[in-house]
């Protein structure tokens, strides 16, 4: 069974620390909420795990199964089967979504996918995200809105196919049917693939759409508590004010 | 249809086109490698720092069109400097310039002009200018100048549009975080926004893979 493991987790940012040893398993299938006010530290969490070089590691362990992965890159990262879902997706012009994402499927997958059942399967998981086909031929992200943008990084959730997902905030910026879709998404591709999902949230919108099987209770760079589902029904009566 | 195919030289034209006369512009400035420079006979080699692309194009002739596609990889302490004016001087002319840089290193500069002049009595005009820069480092300067005066009441359209951006970090991490090596991330990138000015004008096999090695070439040094 996968399981990623994150042990005393202590970073630093410029030279300030935000996260001040973080604790969390998450085994295969599972579903945590992580929820905390703004400022709290879960992007930096999020993208501790993902390996982006401006969060400098201080201190603990961050294991998937059982191997340590704080040396490796980004890259290496996500063939070992993280995937990250970014708050605000990055735009990138010069290359188009098609072409990203068939090098991103034949990196991590480790094959070369041909480009007719390419296209096939990129057309099949686009119209299930009521994602507009052309957008295909579109530079990443590039003028896409808000929810445009959460709908394709649930596109590459499905296509990427990893052990474990961190959703960063994706409820963020959208509206109730925007929300249903990517809820329905992740649910379609944890279905299939059955990957754990750290799910980052402030409010609760997305709750609504994806069960958690824990929720943490995250403030000042740290899980201050964790429980089940009943926790995020005291944060959505009472707001994070019992913990701060 | 006419064509005229400008790599790695500087050059001063003019053109005037006649009546219904249709011309394609392909200009190509990119580093050569000494595996290209070997093979590309009849290239002009030219490794000058400064290259400049001077073309001045008069459509003259009713119904006469031009397009022109230019994609340049300004690296090292290479200065491209582009000057192209369109002036439409007849019924029912065409113009549409697409040009596309990628400056890779601090020392890398760029300059572009396009100019599109439409005078009295060019009723029916469509034309269409676009400059794009993606500077991959701090220190590259593009510059661009898309002008379009229009002294005719009676065209279709006239649009002119310029944007510069910058391949950053966390666009390199955004695609690393998807399983992409740091090499091919790049590579993507710079192929994808430069051969993208190439799709709709004619190119031969030779000249396409000579630029692609040009690009490889550079993204090999970095």
């Amino acid at each position: 069974m996968n399981v990623l493991e994150i042990e005393d987790l202590q970073v630093g940012v410029d030279g300030k620390q935000i996260l001040n040893g973080v604790n969390l398993t998450v085994n295969e299938g599972e579903t945590h909420a992580i929820m905390g006010p703004n400022g709290s530290g879960k992007s930096t969490l999020a993208y501790s795990i993902a390996g982006h070089p401006k969060y400098d590691v201080l201190h603990g362990s961050i294991k998937l199964n059982g191997e340590e992965i704080q040396d490796l890159t980004p890259d290496l990262r996500a063939k070992a089967g993280l995937f990250l879902a970014q708050q605000l997706p990055t735009e990138i012009d010069g290359i188009n979504l098609s072409n990203f994402l068939r090098a991103a499927v034949n990196a991590v997958t480790g094959t070369q996918i041909n480009v007719r059942d390419w296209v096939k399967l990129l057309q099949a998981e686009m119209s299930n995200l009521k994602i507009p086909v052309e957008f295909a031929n579109r530079s990443v992200n590039l003028g896409f809105s808000g929810g445009e943008k959460k709908r394709t990084e649930i596109l590459q959730l499905k296509l990427l196919k990893p052990k474990f997902a961190i959703l960063d905030e994706t409820d963020s910026g959208l509206d109730v049917d925007a929300l249903k879709i990517v809820g329905e998404g992740v649910n379609a591709a944890k279905g299939e693939q059955g990957f754990g999902t750290i799910l980052i949230t402030h409010h609760t919108h997305l709750l609504d759409y994806i069960k958690p099987d824990f929720v943490h209770i995250f403030a000042n760079g740290k899980v201050l508590e964790s429980g089940g589902a009943e926790l995020a029904e005291n944060v959505i009566k009472n707001g994070y004010s019992n913990w701060l | 249809m006419d064509r005229l195919v400008f790599i790695n030289e500087s050059i001063k034209q003019k053109l005037s086109l006649a009546e219904n006369e249709a011309l394609e512009i392909l200009i190509l400035t990119y580093p050569l490698t000494r595996a290209s420079a070997d093979t590309t006979n009849g290239f002009q080699q030219s490794q000058t720092p400064e290259i400049s692309i001077d073309l001045d194009i008069s459509l003259d002739g009713e119904g006469s069109s031009v397009l022109i596609r230019q994609a340049s990889l300004v690296a090292g302490e290479t200065e491209l400097s582009t000057r192209v004016s369109i002036e439409h001087n007849a019924k029912k002319c065409r113009s549409n310039l697409l040009s596309k840089c990628v400056l890779s290193d601090r020392t890398s500069k760029s300059s572009w002009q396009g100019n599109v002049l439409i005078n009295p009595g060019a009723k029916d005009t469509i034309t269409y200018e676009e400059n794009r820069n993606l500077l991959l480092t701090q220190g590259a300067k593009a510059q661009s100048e898309p002008n379009l005066e229009i002294f005719e009441g009676d065209i279709i359209s006239a649009g002119h549009a310029s944007a510069t951006g910058r391949f950053e970090y966390e666009q390199l991490f955004y695609l690393m975080s998807r399983g992409i090596d740091e090499r091919t991330a790049k590579s993507l990138v710079v192929r994808g926004f430069l051969l993208g000015a190439l799709a709709d004008v004619s190119i031969t096999e030779a000249e396409l893979e000579h630029f692609e090695q040009g690009i490889e070439a550079v993204l090999e040094e970095k």
